[in-house]
């Protein structure tokens, strides 16, 4: 397996200006910035994208947000801590530190673009189906007030006391 | 002397049936009875008291409502809870003022009672202390009586209205319990009420009804759409007659959302449906859904009457609904969920 990028990636960019990368990864592109004029053009995009992130204003989350978030903190430890005891082991230091190996890492970027446009087209035939189709529609008829209105009706071609009457009390309807 | 005694008795035999049935009464007589009632109210003063009377779920309801009529005004009810009928105007009054019920004059043939019932007339008990002739409508189909109508027999007003069920049995009546005062000398009408709010609320008669909404020109081969409207709030009303029992049938778009509608109905199968049934002061309610409408129909004929009638009335826009309508429905169907 090929360890060695043969072409630096932005997130790869990304963890070197935020100092994530590992040896091998900053040294690589280190050496890269020196002799690649796009690749320097490519890490000042990078670092002005992060910039332009970082000068969003912060707000305060609201108090019940981190009380939901401190009830999830304590469900993962207890799993973590479920996890520990069954021999997963903490992860090793030898893989955190190993070379990237981009072309892996580009193979995985490709399926899951595959999934992401699945994922779209599957959502925009939900929002067409959604906007397109009739949706079904509801209707809750005003009893009390067509009750009424029958005995007005009802009134103009027939005796008006016996129809008129009934609009004259509480009609009967329970809510 | 045999000859005297037999021309006695048979003057005592006429004068009890006489106290049945009127002598020569037929049915025209009986027809210009209904008639006159209809607009006996507008011609006579009276002033007294209704009583509302209905069974819903085998227990018996009663409401009492003031009412009282001058110079062809009819005014029901008071305090905040009253209507008032002054020509083709109908307003009614609530916490709010007064809201117009309607504003125009009605027309649209109704068909003669004599049609589909058969009619009696006779002299009937008496009512609020007032002597009257009754009609008494059958059913020529059952032979059973389905509606009496006490008519004071000096005036011509209406004193009782009684609903009979497919057993001949009283199911609701309207009808005065006191009279205070009836005929006489016709006073002016009341003065409008200057409260009353603009004619908005009111419905108005359409010649044609919006797209999707249908109005056969008869149902059950024996009610007659006499009118059209389009009320304010965008529901179709559609009125029906067969004479004697009107029906008016008010239209939705839409299924029916029962979650909506007010406690103590009752399960009442239309067709495929199961509509809701209501028994109250103003009359029998049944409400349904059917391709994508929902319908309330109104009266004071019985429950088992207005569930013959939506079943007709369902079955008469299935037979007009277009090519189009179906083959929108077919394809759109797999899309529908409830």
């Amino acid at each position: 397996m090929n360890r060695e990028p043969t072409m630096p990636e932005e997130d790869v960019l990304s963890a070197y200006l935020d100092g994530e990368c590992t040896d091998a990864e900053r040294a690589w592109v280190e050496d890269e910035l020196v002799s690649s004029e796009d690749l320097r053009g490519v890490l000042a995009e990078v670092a002005a994208a992060r910039d332009a992130v970082r000068a969003l204003p912060l707000r305060d989350a609201p108090p019940e947000f981190w009380a939901r978030l401190l009830a999830s903190d304590a469900d993962l430890e207890v799993e973590v801590e479920a996890d520990t005891e069954a021999g997963a082991g903490p992860v090793p230091v030898a893989a955190a530190t190993a070379p990237v190996d981009l072309g892996e890492r580009r193979e995985r970027r490709g399926r899951g673009r595959w999934f992401a446009a699945a994922a779209g087209a599957a959502a925009a035939a939900m929002i067409a189906v959604v906007v397109l189709v009739p949706q079904p529609q509801t209707a809750t008829p005003p009893v009390g007030a067509l009750a009424a209105a029958h005995s007005v009706r009802s009134s103009l071609q027939d005796d008006a006391v016996s129809t008129l009457a009934p609009l004259a009390v509480a009609a009967g309807f329970r809510r | 002397m045999r000859r005297v005694a037999r021309i006695v008795l048979a003057a005592v035999l006429a004068a009890v049936v006489g106290m049945l049935v009127l002598p020569g009464a037929r049915a025209d007589d009986a027809e210009s009875v209904l008639d006159r009632a209809r607009n006996a109210t507008v011609r006579e003063d009276f002033s007294g008291l209704v009583q509302i009377e209905w069974l819903a779920n085998g227990e018996w309801h009663t409401a009492r409502v003031p009412v009282t009529g001058t110079g062809g005004t009819v005014q029901v009810g008071e305090g905040v809870r009253k209507a008032e009928g002054r020509g083709n105007e109908r307003w009614i009054a609530g916490v709010s003022g007064w809201q117009a019920g309607w504003d125009e004059a009605v027309a649209g043939s109704v068909p003669s009672p004599s049609k589909h019932w058969d009619l009696a007339l006779a002299k009937g008990d008496e009512i609020a202390g007032r002597p009257t002739l009754v009609v008494t409508a059958t059913d020529p189909r059952t032979k059973q009586a389905r509606l009496k109508v006490y008519c004071d027999r000096d005036t011509g007003v209406m004193l009782r209205r009684e609903v009979l069920d497919a057993k001949g049995r009283v199911v609701r009546a309207v009808g005065f319990v006191e009279v205070k005062k009836l005929g006489g000398t016709q006073a002016a009408a009341p003065a409008d009420p200057p409260t009353k709010k603009g004619k908005d609320s009111a419905p108005n008669r359409v010649a044609d009804l919006p797209d999707g909404f249908d109005a056969p020109a008869t149902v059950a081969d024996r009610y007659v759409l006499a009118g059209r409207y389009l009320r304010p709030d965008g529901i179709v009303q559609l009125y029906y007659t067969d004479g004697l029992f009107g029906v008016s049938v008010f239209e939705q778009r839409g299924d029916l959302n029962a979650s909506g509608l007010p406690r103590g109905s009752n399960g009442v199968a239309v067709g495929d449906a199961t509509g809701r049934g209501y028994e109250v002061a103003g009359g029998t309610v049944l409400v349904w859904d059917h391709a994508d409408m929902t319908r309330t129909v109104v009266s004071d004929a019985t429950i088992s009457d207005l569930r013959a009638f939506a079943t007709a009335f369902d079955d008469g826009t299935d037979h007009h609904a277009g090519i189009v309508e179906h083959i929108t429905d077919f394809v759109l169907a797999p899309f529908r969920w409830s």
